[in-house]
């Protein structure tokens, strides 16, 4: 009699697990069909100043800049593979430089080009990539806001200096971001570099660019080839070969290989096109 | 003799605490996962690794401070067995240096562990391991033993409850004093500024013993910022653990 009972217990147990893990089994397969996986949410997270993350993390500023610097990189990816991006279609599909240009410029939605330029559409349009203006809205206040929770953070200044800035024309918060690392970081000849590329590229200010390769050129450990680029720059050396130099400038001054084959691809795009000599 | 008794007692005890060797072996699996988290920062994954390992070890120790800390004293008033070990003739004060010692050297074991859980990561990334990490592990270390002796001291006059809630409290408070500081600097005038001023000298400034961004970045720092991250952590523990002291030598048992 004690033994039924017991082997009734038992059984009484074992099916309420196996129900219990068909449940979760089932109601598991049942939300998966209406929820796509998702692997990093492309929309904005709400994030509060530099300076409030600053002392919401305490004694972990660089666990939380990591975090931050993840949700950025994961946020850039999907940004720029993504189909919902409006540039990425037409720029897979049937887009050329000089007419992204033009459709981005009939849109008005591009005000830098319509600042002062000294080198010609073709140039421009080779260095500016705008096929991910959609970056700008929140990938520089998370770079801004990564780079005051950890200021000696150093490779976000680049990538948001050069990467970013390459890919979507903005200037002002991509000089504000390298502006930003060089106060923290005096002595790396990397940030003057850039910032001489941003205003000799971008903005035709020659004397300022000047002024920064000849800041860089005293940093320590600053290489060769930005000599040669400041010379170039006092020979009047033409706008391609000028633009040449300093891509392989950039291309030699950086380890990552984003940023290098995005350079490189530029280099290539240079010596095919019709200026090129 | 007694001390060293009484603290080999504790070790034993605590090496044991089920507690502990749960959050030790979350803590190296979170450092191992870094390999992993490492893998999405385009190119930064030692600083992530070398961040996330350092924190770990922060964070998991702080857990097992406040609370295994915390009961160090109490288990022994609950269990009783403090009066077999004050009807001894041991002092007071043996009592309390001795448990902290004990504890002092379970946390020691678990810092080594996660330091060779981290190196051992590092290594696989960059084919070499990163000694320049050691002064923040030892500041991180003496952090943990400050929170040791503010749960001792909190045990030694309220409830457990309570003394966990304000052992983690004084860990907040005392990494954002710096900003008490930044504020009366900043507003001089303010007529409650004295205040804040008491408060920012009273509360441990544990961002003194921060260093992890430092050591992550090769940032150069001037060697007394070490020093005096050691001797302020050190001072300012023992200063605690004597308070403790005096409060466990007025206590009834």
């Amino acid at each position: 009699m004690h033994s039924l009972k017991h082997i009734a217990e038992k059984t009484v147990i074992i099916v309420l697990l196996l129900t219990l893990a068909a449940t979760v089994y089932l109601t598991q397969q049942a939300m998966d069909r209406y929820q796509s996986i998702r692997f990093v949410n492309r929309e904005a997270v709400f994030l509060p100043k530099g300076e409030v993350l600053k002392w919401l993390s305490m004694g972990y500023r660089g666990a939380v800049s990591d975090w931050l610097w993840i949700r950025t990189v994961l946020y850039v990816g999907r940004r720029l593979m993504d189909e919902d991006n409006p540039y990425f279609e037409y720029a897979v599909t049937e887009g050329t430089i000089h007419d992204e240009i033009r459709q981005v410029r009939d849109e008005e939605q591009i005000t830098q080009l319509d600042s002062v330029y000294l080198l010609d559409d073709h140039l421009k349009g080779l260095l500016h990539r705008f096929e991910s203006r959609g970056l700008v809205v929140h990938v520089y206040p998370m770079l801004e806001r990564l780079t005051t929770v950890d200021p000696y953070f150093k490779f976000p200044y680049i990538f948001g200096g050069v990467f970013i800035m390459m890919e979507t024309g903005e200037i002002t918060a991509a000089r504000e971001l390298l502006e930003k690392g060089y106060r923290y970081y005096p002595d790396h000849w990397e940030f003057p570099f850039y910032l001489g590329w941003i205003q000799w590229m971008y903005r035709g200010e020659m004397d300022l660019t000047q002024k920064y390769l000849l800041e860089a050129l005293q940093c320590p450990g600053c290489p060769d080839y930005v000599g040669d680029l400041l010379l170039g720059l006092t020979r009047n050396l033409g706008s391609e070969s000028f633009a040449a130099l300093y891509l392989s400038g950039i291309h030699e001054s950086t380890d990552n290989p984003e940023i290098r084959r995005q350079v490189h691809r530029l280099m290539i795009e240079l010596q095919k096109s019709p200026g090129a000599h | 003799m007694r001390i060293q008794a009484i603290a080999a007692n504790t070790f034993r005890e605590t090496i044991r605490d089920r507690v502990m060797i749960n959050i030790l072996l979350f803590a190296v699996g979170l450092i191992l996962l870094s390999l992993i988290i490492g893998d999405w920062s385009l190119g930064q994954q030692v600083k992530v690794i070398k961040d996330l390992g350092l924190s770990a070890m922060s964070v998991f120790g702080l857990l097992i401070a406040v609370f295994i800390g915390i009961r160090l004293m109490v288990q022994e008033l609950e269990r009783r067995t403090i009066y077999i070990l004050a009807s001894k003739p041991v002092h007071r004060w043996e009592i309390v240096v001795g448990k902290f010692l004990g504890l002092a050297s379970t946390l020691a074991i678990n810092v080594v562990l996660m330091t060779a859980a981290l190196w051992a990561v590092d290594y696989v990334m960059e084919g070499r391991i990163d000694i320049g990490l050691i002064p923040a592990i030892v500041l991180i270390y003496v952090e943990i033993l400050l929170i040791v002796a503010f749960a001792i001291f909190f045990s030694s006059f309220i409830s457990p409850t309570i003394g966990a809630i304000m052992t983690l409290s004084v860990f907040i408070v005392g990494h954002l004093s710096d900003f008490l500081r930044e504020y009366v600097e900043i507003y001089p005038d303010q007529g409650f500024h004295w205040f804040l001023k008491a408060v920012y000298y009273i509360v441990p400034n544990l961002e003194k013993l921060n260093m992890k961004i430092a050591v992550v970045e090769h940032l150069e720092q001037p060697p007394h910022v070490f020093a005096y991250g050691l001797l302020y952590g050190l001072a300012y523990l023992s200063l605690i653990l004597m308070l403790s002291i005096l409060l466990y030598q007025k206590r009834d048992f």
